[in-house]
């Protein structure tokens, strides 16, 4: 076929309304998400005592930092879908979890205390917390790779990585719903673990899935 | 779909702005006329930097017009990553410099034999051919998509008549259309390692 030949078949496909390639990515994301709540509603459920006011603040805290985790991992995936976007904004919007965080650790050694700091670190289940956080953020990670396909990134690493991001941080949201753990040094530590495990699986997936 | 005047006087009035620009606005709203003409000078861009890159490797210049056609085919499914009211020509070089190290990644295949370079050499007073690897991919749709690919391509009849002649609606030649492209694009991409 000659080049100008395949100027025509292009142009006859110029027609074409698709929703933007942000928005398809965003929704299959939220079926990944639906997902994922469905097996945290079958094989976990909230803990017992989320109706008490101090494990509502607590849970509150750990989702405060989870929730931005989802956040800067969308935004930045999302913003790599572009040919022109910039690598460096779209890691900036990881220091607000980190910022975050840091915070959190602050108030527990404000209230608490140094003693017993590693201990709480610790705590009583991290290895459970790895497995589940990235159990979780398995359906919402391989649905939001798919819906990244739309998109014409040019470091399929980093935006596979963000991806991972996003998706780790959508397993630790739920999973923090069923934790009895409520010290920050733990979420820093294992829901940090976890939260890394799925980001270095969506680096690894992205250069496979995301080229284009 | 006729030639938008108010595009072309816009594009006129900008030719050191976004000209092309304008006219792949013109050409995302539905002209594919502009669409036509926008494509065959990013052809054009592409072929030059293809040339230039190909060149400065020590590489023969055979596989250009398959690198042309490769970048025209990912400037056209992923034109929706282009926000619009940005100008277009970043978005354009961004796209173009991807696929090229992409492609020539790919074709890294060891060294040209001498006897090869000798084949090469008196081609290169005249055009190189253009005929790419999509006509060799082609052959790997299903009978229906080929059907309309060749007929819209190669004989230049539109999906309305397209669609006439193999008792389709226009709109499904048009998402067979839209599907084979895309397949293209992968084999493209999955065939030459």
């Amino acid at each position: 076929m000659r080049t100008d030949d395949l100027v025509l078949l292009l142009a006859a496909d110029a027609r074409r309304v698709t929703s933007p390639p942000p928005v398809a990515a965003l929704a299959l994301l939220a079926a990944g998400l639906a997902a994922a709540i469905l097996v945290f509603l079958i094989g976990y459920g909230a803990r017992d005592d989320m109706s008490e006011p101090t494990t509502m603040v607590a849970t509150g805290a750990k989702i405060a930092f989870t929730g931005l985790v989802i956040l800067a991992g969308v935004r930045g995936a999302l913003l790599l879908m572009s040919p022109v976007a910039s690598r460096t904004t779209a890691l900036m919007w990881l220091a607000a979890p980190a910022l975050m965080l840091a915070f959190l650790v602050a108030v527990e050694f404000a209230l608490l205390g140094a003693v017993g700091a590693s201990a709480r670190a610790i705590g009583g289940s991290g290895p459970k917390c790895i497995a589940s956080v990235t159990g979780l953020s398995l359906a919402p990670l391989a649905a939001f790779l798919a819906g990244l396909r739309r998109g014409a990134p040019i470091d399929p690493r980093l935006a596979g990585a963000l991806a991972g991001v996003a998706a780790g941080g959508i397993g630790a949201t739920l999973y923090a719903l069923h934790c009895i753990e409520d010290s920050a040094l733990f979420l820093g530590l294992w829901y940090g673990i976890g939260v890394i495990l799925v980001t270095a699986l969506g680096s690894y997936l992205g250069p496979r899935v995301l080229r284009w | 779909m006729t030639i938008s005047d108010e595009h072309i006087d816009s594009a006129a009035q900008k030719t050191r702005g976004d000209r092309l620009g304008d006219m792949m606005r013109a050409a995302m709203a539905g002209d594919s006329a502009i669409y036509a003409q926008a494509l065959k000078e990013i052809a054009g861009r592409a072929r030059t930097a293809a040339r230039g890159m190909l060149s400065r490797g020590g590489r023969s210049l055979e596989d250009l017009e398959d690198i042309v056609q490769e970048t025209l085919l990912a400037v056209h499914l992923k034109r929706d990553t282009w926000d619009q009211s940005r100008p277009f020509e970043p978005w354009l070089a961004a796209v173009v410099r991807y696929k090229l190290i992409d492609t020539l990644r790919r074709r890294r295949m060891g060294h040209v034999p001498i006897d090869d370079l000798a084949d090469v050499l008196p081609a290169q007073t005249s055009a190189p051919s253009d005929v790419g690897d999509v006509e060799r991919t082609l052959t790997t749709l299903d009978e229906r998509q080929q059907t309309i690919v060749r007929a819209i391509a190669m004989e230049g009849r539109s999906a309305a008549e397209v669609g006439r002649d193999l008792g389709m609606k226009e709109g499904a030649v048009r998402v067979a259309l839209h599907r084979a492209l895309k397949t293209l694009a992968t084999r493209f991409r999955k065939g030459q390692s």
